[in-house]
C-alpha cells in the first residue's frame, strides 16, 4: 500500500512539467493567431480606439507575450483562472458550473462502457462463432463504424417520436434532472466505447483460451468456471485495459461534440464557443482541465495494470 | 483388462475436424501399460504420440474430435473406459488419477498466477484441502523435487524462473495429486542438455518413489535407452512395434524401428555420414489401406501396398506390424 502512495506521489510530481509545457504551448499557440484581443474583449463593434486602449491598458495586453505568460502562470497557481473576455466572469466560477456535465458524461459513459464491454465480449469469446457471438459482433461492428453524432441525431428523432412532452436536451436545475439529461448522450458515448472494448475483449480472450496452459489447466481437473475466470479471464484483461486508457481519452474529447448535439451545458460547448470567440483565457483553462483529467486517467489505467499484471512493477 | 495393466488403448481412433477437412490423426492404437513401468512413445513428428496420449485426457476441443475404440483404465475408483466418459466424469480422472506434463513449461504456466499457487489451486479442487493445507502440500512438493528454497520459489511467478525450475513446478504440480498415471509430452525437449539429465533423473527417481505408471513421449532414442522399461514405436498414427527397451533395441523387426535405430547417431561415428530415412511421414488426411511406411521401406513388396499389415505377438512383449518382419529379422 505505502509503495502506491509513493508511486502515485511521484506520478503526480511528474505531471507538473507537462502541464508547464502545454500551458506554455497552447498560450503561444493562441498569440500567433491574428485575433485582436481588445477587440474581443470590448465586442467587435462598439471597440473604438479609444475604448480599445483602456482596455489594453487595464487587461495588460501590451507586456511582452513571455510576461503575460508568466503573470497567467502566477494567477492559475494562487486559483485565480483570470477573467471571461465575453462576460466579465471569473472562469473558475464559469467552469464549476460546467465540470460535472462533462466529467459525468466521461465517467459514466466509460463505466458503463467498461463493463459491458467485458461481459458482452467474455460472453461473445464463449460462444466463439456461434450465432450468438455473431449477433453481438454485428452490433458492436455497428456501433464501432457509425458516428457517435449520427447515433445521437438518430436517437433524438427516435426518442422525441416516441416520448412526445420529455426534453431530452437543454439545461438542468436539480440532480434529478441533471441525471435526466446526461443519461441519453452518456449511453450513447458508452455505446462508442462498449462497441471498441468490447471487440478488444473478445479477441483477447478467445486468444487466451486457446493458450497452452489452458490444456494444462484442464489436464489438471479444474472445473470450466476456475478455468475461464480464474486463469483465461484475469489474462485476458490486461490488453483490455490498454485499449481502456485509450478510450477514456478519446472520451474526454467526444463530449465536445456529443454536449453541441445534446445543447448540455458543460466543458465542450463552452469550448467551442470560447475557440471561435477568440476567447482566450477560457480556452487556456480548459485545454488544462481536459489534460489534467487526461493525466489522472491514465494514472488510474498505470496502477490498475500493476494490480492486474504481476509482470509490471512500479517503478 | 489384463491383470498388472494400468492402461489397455484398443483400436483407438482420433479424427480432428480441422477448416481444412478430418485429419486421421491416430488409426487404430493398440498399447498397454503395466502398472509401474516407464513405457516410451518413440516416433516423428506428426506420428500421432501427442494427439493418442491427450485422448487418454481428452484434453481435445470435444465438439472438433471423434474417438473411437476403448482406452480402458484402472482409476482409484476401479475400471473405466475413458472413452464414453463425459466432461464431468472426465473431471474426476484428470489431475488426480492421470496427470501430464508438457513440452514447454514457460507456457504450459499461467503467466501471472504465482508457481505455488497452481499446485496449491489443484490441491484443492482435487483433493479438498484447504488453504493452509494446500500450501503446506505444495511446499513438500517444492522440496521434493528440488526447487528450493520452497518457501520463497512459491511466491513467483513463472517469469522470474528458469525453464529447467518450470519443468520441476510442471512436475510437482503433476506429481502433487499422486496420480496412478503420469503422461510426460516430451518433458525434456525444450531444455539445454545438462538440464534434461537433471529432469530425467528426477522423473526417474520420483517414479521408483511413487510406483506412478508413466507414458514418456519422446522422439530421442537415447532417452528411451536410459529411463524406459518397455516401447512403442508409432508412425503414421498407428503403433507399429512394441515391446521391452531389450527387445527394440537389439531385436527389432519392423524396417521403421530398424531405421530409427540406424540413423541415431554414435559414439565413434565420425567421418561416415549420418544414416537418414529418406522421404518425409505421409500426411494424415485420408485412412491407410495398404502400409503407411512402404513408399520409404526398404523391404517393401506389392503386398504391402495392398495390405494394411496386422499386429503379430512375438512373444508376451514383442509385438510389431510388418507382412515381412521375419525377412527383416534374417529369418527367410
Amino acid at each position: 500500500m505505502k509503495e502506491y502512495v509513493k508511486y502515485i506521489g511521484k506520478r503526480i510530481i511528474a505531471m507538473i512539467p507537462i502541464l508547464l509545457i502545454v500551458s506554455f504551448a497552447i498560450f503561444f499557440l493562441l498569440r500567433l493567431s491574428s485575433t485582436d484581443e481588445a477587440a474581443v474583449i470590448i465586442g467587435e463593434r462598439q471597440a473604438t480606439d479609444e475604448l480599445k486602449a483602456r482596455v489594453t491598458q487595464e487587461y495588460g495586453l501590451d507586456k511582452p507575450e513571455l510576461i503575460r505568460y508568466f503573470d497567467w502562470l502566477k494567477g492559475v497557481v494562487v486559483g485565480d483562472f483570470g477573467k471571461d473576455y465575453d462576460s466579465g466572469q471569473d472562469i473558475g466560477e464559469l467552469i464549476s458550473s460546467r465540470i460535472p456535465v462533462t466529467l459525468g458524461l466521461v465517467l459514466i459513459s466509460s463505466a458503463l462502457g467498461l463493463t459491458f464491454a467485458i461481459i458482452l465480449g467474455v460472453i461473445s469469446a464463449l460462444h466463439r462463432n456461434k450465432p450468438l457471438d455473431t449477433g453481438i459482433s454485428l452490433v458492436m461492428l455497428f456501433f464501432c463504424s457509425v458516428p457517435s453524432f449520427l447515433v445521437s441525431v438518430l436517437v433524438l428523432l427516435i426518442l422525441t417520436k416516441f416520448i412526445p412532452g420529455y426534453s431530452f436536451i437543454g439545461t438542468y436545475n436539480n440532480f434529478g434532472e441533471f441525471l435526466q439529461r446526461i443519461s441519453v448522450p452518456a449511453v450513447i458515448m458508452a455505446l462508442n466505447q462498449l462497441a471498441l472494448l468490447g471487440r478488444v475483449t473478445r479477441s483477447s480472450m478467445v486468444s487466451q483460451l486457446q493458450a497452452p496452459y489452458i490444456v494444462t489447466a484442464n489436464a489438471k481437473g479444474l472445473t470450466d468456471k476456475d478455468i475461464t475466470y480464474k486463469h483465461a479471464f484475469h489474462n485476458a484483461v490486461i490488453p483490455v485495459l490498454t485499449v481502456a486508457g485509450m478510450s477514456f481519452a478519446n472520451a474526454i474529447g467526444g463530449t465536445v461534440l456529443i454536449e453541441q448535439i445534446f445543447s448540455l451545458p458543460g466543458i465542450g460547448g463552452l469550448l467551442v464557443s470560447a475557440v471561435q470567440g477568440g476567447n482566450y483565457p477560457v480556452v487556456q483553462i480548459l485545454v488544462m482541465f481536459m489534460l489534467i483529467v487526461y493525466l489522472i486517467m491514465s494514472l488510474i489505467v498505470d496502477v490498475l495494470y500493476v494490480v492486474v499484471d504481476p509482470r509490471v512493477k512500479l517503478q | 483388462m489384463k491383470e498388472g495393466n494400468i492402461l489397455e488403448i484398443k483400436d483407438l481412433c482420433v479424427n480432428l475436424m480441422t477448416v481444412r477437412g478430418i485429419i486421421y490423426a491416430v488409426q487404430g492404437v493398440n498399447l498397454n501399460v503395466k502398472e509401474g513401468e516407464i513405457h516410451g512413445i518413440v516416433g516423428e513428428s506428426g506420428c500421432g504420440k501427442s494427439v493418442s496420449t491427450k485422448a487418454v485426457m481428452k484434453l481435445h476441443d470435444e465438439e472438433k474430435t471423434e474417438y473411437t475404440g476403448n482406452i480402458d483404465f484402472l482409476s482409484s475408483k476401479g475400471e473405466v473406459d475413458i472413452v464414453p466418459l463425459n466432461k464431468k466424469q472426465m473431471r474426476e480422472i484428470k489431475g488426480k488419477d492421470i496427470a501430464m506434463i508438457f513440452q514447454d513449461s514457460m507456457t504450459a504456466l499461467n503467466p501471472i498466477m504465482k508457481a505455488g499457487e497452481q499446485i496449491a489451486e489443484q490441491l484443492r479442487a482435487k483433493l479438498g484441502l484447504s488453504k493452509t493445507d494446500a500450501k503446506k502440500r505444495a511446499l513438500e512438493m517444492f522440496e521434493k523435487v528440488g526447487i528450493l528454497p520452497a518457501e520463497k520459489r512459491y511466491e513467483q511467478y513463472p517469469f522470474e524462473m528458469s525453464g529447467g525450475m518450470l519443468q520441476r513446478v510442471m512436475i510437482a504440480m503433476a506429481l502433487s495429486c499422486e496420480p496412478k498415471l503420469l503422461i510426460a509430452d516430451e518433458p525434456t525437449t525444450a531444455l539445454d542438455v545438462t538440464i534434461q539429465a537433471q529432469i530425467l533423473e528426477l522423473i526417474k527417481d520420483l517414479q521408483r518413489e511413487s510406483k506412478t505408471s508413466v507414458i514418456f513421449i519422446t522422439h530421442d532414442l537415447g532417452v528411451i535407452a536410459e529411463i524406459c522399461d518397455s516401447v512403442s514405436v508409432m508412425y503414421a498414427g498407428r503403433v507399429i512395434e512394441t515391446g521391452t527397451v531389450v527387445e527394440i533395441f537389439d531385436e527389432a523387426c519392423h524396417p521403421y524401428t530398424k531405421a530409427l535405430l540406424e540413423s541415431n547417431p554414435k559414439e565413434g561415428d565420425q567421418g561416415e555420414y549420418m544414416k537418414t530415412i529418406s522421404g518425409a511421414p505421409p500426411l494424415l488426411y485420408e485412412k491407410f489401406t495398404g502400409c503407411p511406411y512402404a513408399p520409404r521401406c526398404d523391404y517393401a513388396t506389392e503386398e504391402c501396398q495392398g495390405a494394411l499389415p496386422e499386429t503379430v505377438v512375438l512373444n508376451a512383449t514383442h509385438s510389431v506390424a510388418c507382412h515381412h518382419y521375419k525377412r527383416v529379422r534374417g529369418e527367410e
